[in-house]
């Protein structure tokens, strides 16, 4: 069941009332509630509202703003927490056999579209089509198929091609009636998964008359949710004016589902890339958001308004052990080790103004959703965490002399790319220029080099086809916040946007265990030991060394209630739900 | 001029396809099969040749310039530079405009005045506005004149229309000509001054004129046909400014799509602007070339006459 | 018959030579000799060029910086490199100046607690010299505090940074001058590339005409129309950041414009009666266009030139700016003037001494180009 914390509030009022001495007195009548107040904000980059195209985490706010999906990480009644809950669905899905790999999900039948038309299960399963269209091929086709759980049939329709030798009724998406949704898994799936894969944004819907009115005439390319196509709005807040590069303004939705938990009017996202214009912006009171940059922090370290958040990804230096070069010294585990233990994390965490960081698991990544607990936070997670920040002088030699004797080398020269634009990383990759020379002697040096940003990336994810593509290079992966053992795919053999070239099938097989078992699946404890194996594997194998996190440090004005008081991890800020209190 | 432009698509084709990075390297987690098929899509998998044989058919038979691949996915580039066009080429123009006739004017006096309390104050704003980047202005404007003071918006006001909407423009336009106002004005100010000691400016004061009417009839005039040279140089240094003025400002322009395009790995959108820029630029040197026979028929080959 | 004098001529028998009298028999006939040397064209143009004051004011100031670009690194105990991560961005203290007020390492610290200022493991003992705007935000009184910051981070009083530190906690003073280095240096070599290039280009094109002219400028049409952000984007994403790509960068559109000029002088001169007269006495082809036509431009090259350096160094700021800049940990202008952007509210002083030094460089290479001109044109040869 939803919970409706308006509805805590409107028992607790009916009994103040009761309480005055009026026991005759009929039930209040449900109101609505005050709804006012524009809510001012920004995001970054957003260049298409195409639920089945987007990547950006901006694209992902406004989508959440005015698009519906089955489910969503709606705020506790006691305004404490945050649990996964049917938006357009209408309870759990229910699974319908004992292997439970068939579920059905009940639809509202309230939903509509902004322009009137009704939702139902068509337009569900019309959306789950487009995304894994073989000649469309959208780029969240694949996640789709398979990621929480896999759709029976799914891979093998998206990926046939122009073959057309997959039909879409050999996929297991079904149509029970107009509001009950059939879905077939290929293997156990818990409720969790079922939710926790149609809660993601490329399962959003879009409407069909306007998505079909999108196609280019070859119908392989759909302009829907860009600044030239169209749009419609079904989410909480209907999408009034988009100036591309310059502004969304959203109204309320009457007709949202949920409508009676909307306390806001009115929501203008503007689009600012620069964080100076930004806190101009909100010191001024254009703004209620404003994201405070390291640089800015000494000045508003004291100010009230600040609310800082756990970090949310870790920022690790991605070695790319299948390199050739220096008798492939990368590929060396005691050189890694070295550059492990020869990272002064402390100094870095100055100068980042943020926090060492020896482990994989970034802080912010909750262990459970239920518990609420960091994975981070817990004590085995800690347990084989090294000393000292991982910083070593000592021990980084003895393992570099150790690596330089395997090798039969002199001397290492190694390389690293860094991105001028990103000011962290710049300023950490002139620091261990300097510093681990410094650490390891005379016959280790470091070489930096800058590269814009994109063909970073392209370089760290070019070793498939040219090995030699990097030596080192700067990462940061952004995992799921709210499945901590999802994360670990990210080093898997299978995992396609691999920063390094590792392959390790114990570790699959752990990776496997906790995600696809069914132990795994339903028992936490047992999912949790296979995460800390994990983590010490790839903490031992250094093929990524974690350096520092930065948390998030933003302001939000007074006038401004945010429905958990602030910002969780996996929840986000909760905006639509946000309320102005002047 | 048309092969011009063959040769230019030709070339910024080749450069462009042969950038190193590979267009889905950093993307959605997408599997290799759906990679491998939308590289296939694309084309992306045939060799350049064949890609410039394909691109250059769907130009001619269709007129078709590509679709954007990874910013704007599956809307015509063509639709992108219509969207982005006119808010850059609004500042620009502006900007040009308003640079033109103050940089013009500023030179004048800064001549007349020669070595004047004027002509110093007037010179030593000129360097520094040559010689500070635009990016600093822009901020410290945005700081002062928008934030502290609260006269102007802090960003561009995307809704806003008529004045309203110059008025949030005015500071990224005031950034946007800081630099080409010093180039006309020290341009000018050079030019005019050389003029105003020539012969025949003595001969016009000789037969009666006073020096303002000589100045305004004959030396002016004689000054602004070297100006169409700093012209187009000019627009174009507008036009890279406003990459940066467009950022700061949040102005939704044409100015960061070059960087984003070539960032994003979106091919046919980096040539699109690659072409558009090509375009502006050969057409300002048509449009000069032919301002230069309005302004003075027998184009100057001379030297130069000085005293 | 003839009207010439001649002393057997009997109508000029009254005038014997003893009428006549030796004017110079023993002053020195003026034309005969020159007691002083020619003066060159080079000296000609140096001695009209001392005699501009401001000219030569621009050439002390450039001189001031260059002598510094050099020295300049070496008069701090600091590396350019030198990181210190205690003493991150720090403010400008002069021990100098600080008695006039001004570079005394001091810094605004706004939005504190009151409640906090006692702290003196976040104030230290002395650190604090002015409360300003105390108001009292979400329950919370605030201040802003301007602290002596060396004493704010704990650091000894005899330690000063002239310029201040940067964000690795590098002083910035030898980052500066060695900056300007590194700018002058991408300046001069890009502009040298670029006059060698467009000079000889241009003489080619100027002296044959015809359609090697026409080919050679459809040629630098085409690159002319590409924009020069593209180009130089392209460029250095292709090439990399290093000091040469850039130089190559800053070269490969800004040849076009010499080119030009040399060629519309090839034009004017090279139909000269001397020029012909050269051919006639058989000076090849190279000779006319390198001993005879080209000096003729030897002014106006240079004046380009000059100005041509300062507007690399501005480029290579914008390149900079858009992350293409210079590589790390090496510094120069632009990359300090862009690092200097992104905290500019903040350390304004960050941006302001290599804007100072930049539009010194500009202002001076502008009158320097100005004064070179006025003493290279060929019209005022020989004039005073």
């Amino acid at each position: 069941m939803r919970k409706r914390p308006l509805l805590a509030v409107l028992l607790l009022l009916a009994c103040i009332f009761v309480g005055c001495g009026s026991p005759a007195a009929p039930e209040p009548e449900p109101q609505k509630p005050a709804v006012y107040g524009t809510l001012y904000t920004y995001v970054g980059t957003v260049s298409t509202l195409n639920p089945f195209q987007s990547s950006e985490s901006a694209g992902t706010t406004i989508l959440d703003m005015c698009s519906l999906g089955l489910y969503e990480y709606f705020p506790n009644a006691t305004r404490d927490g945050f649990s996964l809950e049917g938006q357009l669905a209408e309870g759990d899905p229910v699974p319908l056999n004992d292997e439970q790999t068939l579920w059905e999900i009940k639809i509202r039948k309230n939903a509509k579209w902004e322009n009137g038309d009704p939702i139902t299960v068509d337009d569900v399963i019309y959306s789950l089509q487009q995304v894994m269209d073989p000649v469309l091929l959208t780029r969240r086709a694949s996640q789709v198929a398979s990621e929480f759980i896999t759709i029976k049939g799914a891979v093998e329709y998206y990926q046939q091609g122009n073959t057309n030798s997959v039909p879409w009724e050999s996929v297991g998406i079904k149509k029970v009636d107009d509001y009950t949704l059939r879905i077939e898994t290929t293997g156990f799936a818990t409720v969790q998964d079922v939710k926790t894969q149609f809660s993601t944004k490329y399962t959003h819907l879009v409407h069909k008359p306007t998505w079909e009115s999108c196609f280019s005439a070859d119908r392989t390319t759909n302009s829907y949710g860009t600044p030239n196509g169209g749009f419609m709005s079904c989410g909480p807040f209907i999408l009034k004016e988009w100036v591309e590069g310059s502004q969304f303004v959203f109204e309320r939705n009457p007709d949202y589902v949920l409508a009676d938990q909307i306390s806001l009017e009115k929501a203008i996202f503007y689009q600012i890339t620069d964080s100076n214009t930004a806190l101009e912006m909100f010191l001024s009171g254009n703004l209620d958001y404003v994201s405070v940059g390291a640089a800015a922090i000494e000045q508003y370290e004291d100010d009230p308004r600040l609310i800082t958040t756990l970090p949310e990804s870790v920022t690790s230096i991605c070695v790319n052990i299948g390199n050739s070069k220096n008798n492939n010294a990368l590929g060396n585990q005691n050189f890694r080790k070295a550059l492990f233990y020869a990272t002064d994390r402390e100094s870095i965490a100055k100068l980042v103004k943020g926090q060492p960081a020896t482990w994989i698991v970034a802080s912010a990544i909750l262990s459970s959703v239920e518990s609420g607990v960091p994975f981070r936070q817990l004590p085995e997670a800690q347990a084989y965490l090294p000393a000292n920040n991982g910083f070593d002088p000592e021990l980084a030699r003895q393992y570099f002399q150790k690596a330089l004797d395997e090798l039969g080398l002199d001397k290492v020269t190694v390389t690293m790319i860094y991105s001028e634009t990103s000011t962290n990383t710049k300023a950490v990759t002139e620091f261990l220029h300097k510093s681990w020379p410094e650490v390891l002697g005379p016959k280790f040096e470091l070489k930096i080099e800058a590269v814009s940003s994109s063909m970073a990336s392209s370089l760290r994810k070019g070793w498939k086809d040219n090995p030699d593509s990097y030596e080192l290079a700067w990462g940061g992966w952004e995992v799921s916040l709210t499945d901590v053992a999802n994360g670990f795919k990210v080093y898997t053999s299978w995992f396609n946007n691999k920063n390094e070239p590792y392959f390790n099938e114990y570790y699959d097989d752990l990776w496997q265990k906790a995600n696809q078992s069914e132990r795994g699946k339903t028992d936490n404890d047992y999912r949790l030991d296979l995460c800390f194996e994990m983590e010490q594997i790839l903490i031992d194998e250094a093929l990524t060394i974690p350096v520092y996190e930065t948390p998030g440090r933003a302001m939000v004005s007074d006038r401004i209630e945010l429905p958990l008081g602030g910002y969780k991890a996996g929840f986000g800020w909760g905006w639509m739900w946000a309320k102005v209190v002047e | 001029m048309v092969i011009t432009l063959f040769i230019i698509i030709t070339i910024g084709f080749m450069v462009i396809r042969l950038m190193p990075g590979s267009m889905y390297a950093d993307d959605a987690d997408m599997t290799a099969a759906q990679m491998e098929i939308l590289r296939a899509k694309y084309h992306l998998d045939k060799p350049i040749p064949v890609q410039y044989g394909i691109f250059l058919r769907d130009l001619v038979l269709k007129g078709d310039w590509g679709t954007s691949i990874k910013m704007y996915i599956g809307v015509p580039v063509f639709d992108v530079l219509k969207m982005k066009i006119p808010v850059s080429m609004y500042n620009n123009l502006f900007s040009l405009l308003i640079s033109l006739p103050i940089g013009v004017l500023l030179g004048i006096i800064a001549a007349v005045r020669k070595n004047s309390i004027v002509d110093y104050t007037t010179s030593f704003m000129v360097v520094i506005f040559i010689s500070v980047p635009s990016f600093i202005f822009a901020t410290l404007l945005q700081y002062y004149a928008a934030f502290r003071s609260g006269w102007f918006p802090i960003i561009y006001e995307a809704s806003a229309t008529g004045f309203a909407k110059l008025h949030s423009l005015t500071l990224p336009i005031i950034a946007l000509s800081l630099g080409p106002i010093a180039r006309v004005t020290r341009y000018l100010r050079a030019e005019l001054a050389e003029t105003i000691n020539s012969d025949f400016m003595l001969l016009a004061r000789t037969k009666g004129l006073t020096e303002a009417q000589a100045i305004l009839r004959h030396g002016i005039r004689n000054s602004l046909v070297p100006l169409a040279n700093v012209v187009i140089p000019m627009f174009t240094h507008i036009m890279s400014g406003s990459m940066v003025i467009e950022r700061i400002f949040s102005i939704p322009g044409m100015g960061g799509l070059m960087v984003s395009s070539i960032n994003n790995t979106d091919y046919p959108l980096t040539l699109a602007v690659l072409i558009f820029y090509s375009v502006v630029s050969l057409v300002t040197v048509l449009v000069v070339d032919l301002a230069y026979g309005v302004i003075d028929p027998r184009i100057r080959i001379g030297g130069r006459h000085i005293e | 018959m003839s009207n010439v004098y001649s002393p057997t001529d009997p109508r000029f028998a009254h005038l014997g030579p003893e009428k006549f009298r030796l004017r110079q028999t023993d002053a020195v006939l003026l034309d005969a000799k020159f007691e002083t040397k020619p003066i060159g064209f080079f000296r000609d143009a140096a001695m009209r060029f001392a005699k501009s004051k401001i000219s030569i004011v621009a050439l002390i100031a450039i001189s001031i910086i260059g002598f510094m670009a050099i020295v300049g690194p070496y008069m701090t105990p600091y590396g350019y490199n030198d990181q210190n991560l205690d003493y991150i961005n720090l403010p400008p203290k002069i021990p100098a100046l600080a008695r006039f007020g001004i570079f005394q390492g001091t810094r605004v610290l706004q939005n504190r607690r009151v409640d906090a200022l006692s702290d003196t493991s976040r104030y230290p003992e002395g650190s604090i010299i002015r409360i300003d705007n105390r108001r009292v935000m979400g329950g919370v009184e605030l201040c802003d505090v301007t602290v002596d910051y060396y004493r704010y981070m704990g650091i000894d009083d005899d330690v000063y940074f002239l310029f201040g530190t940067d964000y690795l906690g590098r002083d910035l003073w030898t980052r500066v001058w060695r900056g300007t280095r590194v700018s002058l240096i991408i300046a001069i070599v890009s502009v040298i590339c670029n006059v060698s290039i467009g000079l000889v280009y241009g003489s080619i094109a100027g002296y044959y005409g015809g359609s090697i002219d026409m080919t050679m400028m459809r040629i630098t049409e085409i690159i002319d129309a590409m924009p020069d952000v593209v180009v130089v984007t392209l460029f250095i994403l292709y090439f990399g950041s290093g000091l040469i790509s850039i130089i190559l960068a800053l070269a490969v559109k800004n040849w076009i414009g010499t080119a030009r000029m040399i060629r519309g002088q090839f034009y004017r001169f090279k139909n000269h009666e001397y020029v012909l007269a050269a051919r006639t006495l058989g000076a090849n082809d190279a000779r006319l266009m390198f001993r005879h036509i080209l000096p003729n431009s030897i002014g106006p090259i240079i004046t380009r030139a000059m100005i041509a350096i300062p507007s690399a160094i501005f480029t290579e700021s914008f390149l900079a700016y858009i992350g293409l800049g210079i590589r790390a940990p090496e510094s120069s202008i632009g990359v300090l003037l862009s690092e200097g952007q992104k905290v500019l509210l903040y350390y304004p002083e960050q941006t302001f001494f290599p804007a100072v030094i930049i539009s010194i460089l500009m202002i001076g290479f502008n009158l320097l180009s100005n004064g070179l001109r006025d003493a290279f044109d060929p019209t005022q040869r020989g004039t005073e």
